[in-house]
């Protein structure tokens, strides 16, 4: 009986709902209200409440805010050990969720963002370093470096793919990409020392695997097709003067261009000073005691006369005129020496955590 | 995504809505301009709510509540012994009359015709729930923002104004 009713009654309603606005009706009707609502505009959001809505700016100012209060609360103290504080350590949560995004909220740019996640995943494979050179690196922290690196890895893509075309050099490559390969060949480089010296080869492995894996995945295969589209379109893109002076005196600069006289002299400048810096804290550590710490320095070392000999053939090769020559040996000057002290600097922190694990 | 903006929202919900308004004016007015304006006064009041940005929590029986009232307003303008039309229980809430004249200006089957004096017929107070319900497809809580009563009082009124239309249709168990 219910099913009948229900049947009849949907055929009823059915029927009614045949009553509506006839479509010129409908339409006389929209025009008028549209018309209506012109003249009453919305009321306008206050700006500051549409700033604050948007969840970007808002978790950043709440980061840098926590960040201000940790710095006054404590003096600074708290912040400087966060920086030094590894996976499973109480302020490693400080440090990558208050000071690491206070410096991604301050770095201005999609380039420079870029970098600093490269940077990032950098660090993580540092702290994955120190971890195995005091033989802490567990499941647990392997698990937990793995997805940080992982995650900026795949926020460095996402940033790399919006650099603007101006910013591309030879091959496509952007000083972004730069300082990723740099960073990432440098600690697979002391990790691959550390395998010899630590009880912990597997947990290395796993590292490395899931670095090789992320990286290619996320950025090599990313690169390679921009950089097949740069090529093709690189006879009809201009680069405006004013961009071109900016990326001129960027050190990681992978430029198509030819850089000025006084650019390329302020940039060999720029990399002798470093150069002689490196040098000199190559020679105060390389001595210390520690095995790690010693072969480690060694490695940088032979980074480091790389980057002499490339120095000095950029010089003797812009004298002559061969200007392609001179960038291409600055470039791979700059690099070396850059590789060279990220690995010092690692060295130096193996160095630092084998003296507390023998205490 | 894209934010939609506000102009946007409004015509989208114009399309999808109108015509239930409409409708729903019609059947209670029975004369299509008279229905066409109350229609268009909804949507200027949706407009400026909308505009104002008041918090209106659901669009839908926000558009039905304010043509409920429009149409409260319109018989109360009409002469005096139109007033009669309007069905007010004891504590003072007032329904709507199913127009027995609006289905002649328009071709309505046999059933539909059927199910509108029925309802025509319930009890005052469930003949909006039992047509917001079956017409409209509300859902409790709509019924109850149209109505502007709790959700528990627009089920049981769904409820047995059901039974009742059981009752009257001969369905009844």
């Amino acid at each position: 009986v219910i099913n009948k009713m229900n049947q009849e009654f949907e055929k009823a309603v059915k029927s009614i709902k045949h009553i509506s606005l006839k479509p010129d009706e409908k339409n006389r009707l929209l025009h008028n209200l549209i018309a209506y609502a012109d003249q009453r505009p919305p009321i306008r959001t206050p700006y500051w409440r549409l700033i604050w809505s948007n969840t970007i700016v808002r978790h950043s100012v709440i980061t840098v805010g926590i960040f201000a209060l940790l710095v006054i609360v404590s003096g600074g103290s708290v912040v400087s050990a966060a920086e030094r504080a590894l996976p499973g350590d109480f302020l490693y949560r400080i440090k990558v969720s208050v000071t690491e995004p206070v410096r991604l909220v301050l770095a201005v740019g999609t380039s420079a963002k870029a970098k600093v996640h490269a940077e990032f995943a950098g660090r993580r494979l540092a702290e994955a370093e120190r971890l195995a050179a005091s033989n802490r690196l567990d499941p647990l922290r392997t698990a937990e470096i793995k997805s940080r690196f992982a995650g900026h890895v795949a926020n460095f893509s996402a940033l790399r793919d919006k650099i603007p075309f101006v910013e591309h050099g030879r091959g496509g490559l952007t000083s972004a990409d730069v300082k990723l390969e740099v960073e990432v060949s440098a600690h697979s480089r002391v990790l691959g020392k550390l395998k010899k010296h630590s009880n912990q080869e597997k947990e290395i492995e796993t590292i490395e695997s899931a670095v090789n894996e992320y990286l290619n995945n996320y950025v090599w295969t990313s690169r390679s097709a921009a950089s097949a589209l740069i090529d093709e379109s690189a006879t009809t893109t201009d680069i405006p003067v004013g961009d071109k002076e900016n990326k001129e005196n960027d050190t990681f600069q992978a430029s198509k261009s030819i850089l000025s006289n006084s650019a390329f002299k302020k940039q060999q400048a720029t990399a002798e000073v470093k150069m002689k810096k490196t040098e000199w804290s190559l020679k105060r550590n390389i001595s210390k005691d520690g095995e790690i710490q010693r072969e480690v320095l060694t490695d940088a070392n032979t980074s480091l006369n790389t980057a002499q000999k490339e120095l000095q053939r950029a010089k003797e090769e812009h004298a002559n005129g061969r200007i392609d020559q001179a960038e291409e040996s600055l470039r791979s000057g700059t690099r070396a020496l850059e590789e060279a002290s990220i690995i010092i600097k690692s060295g130096i922190d193996l160095g630092k955590t084998n003296k507390k694990k023998n205490k | 995504m894209k934010k939609h903006s506000v102009k946007d929202q409004f015509v989208s919900l114009y399309n999808a809505e109108s015509d239930a308004i409409f409708r729903y004016c019609f059947l209670r007015t029975s004369q299509r301009e008279v229905a066409l304006d109350l229609t268009q006064d909804t949507f200027m009041r949706f407009w400026d709510a909308l505009s104002n940005k008041t918090d209106i929590r659901n669009h839908r029986a926000f558009l039905f509540t304010v043509a409920r009232n429009l149409i409260i307003d319109w018989y109360r303008k009409k002469k005096p012994q139109s007033l009669e039309e309007l069905t007010e229980t004891e504590d003072g809430e007032i329904f709507l009359p199913l127009s027995d004249s609006a289905h002649t200006d328009i071709e309505l089957s046999a059933e539909a015709r059927y199910l509108i004096s029925k309802i025509k017929n319930l009890e005052p107070s469930y003949r909006q729930a039992v047509y917001l319900r079956f017409v409209e497809g509300m859902s409790p809580q709509e019924i109850a923002d149209v109505l502007e009563i709790s959700v528990n009082a627009a089920s049981v009124r769904v409820h047995r104004g059901i039974e009742q239309l059981r009752k009257h249709t001969g369905y009844s168990e």
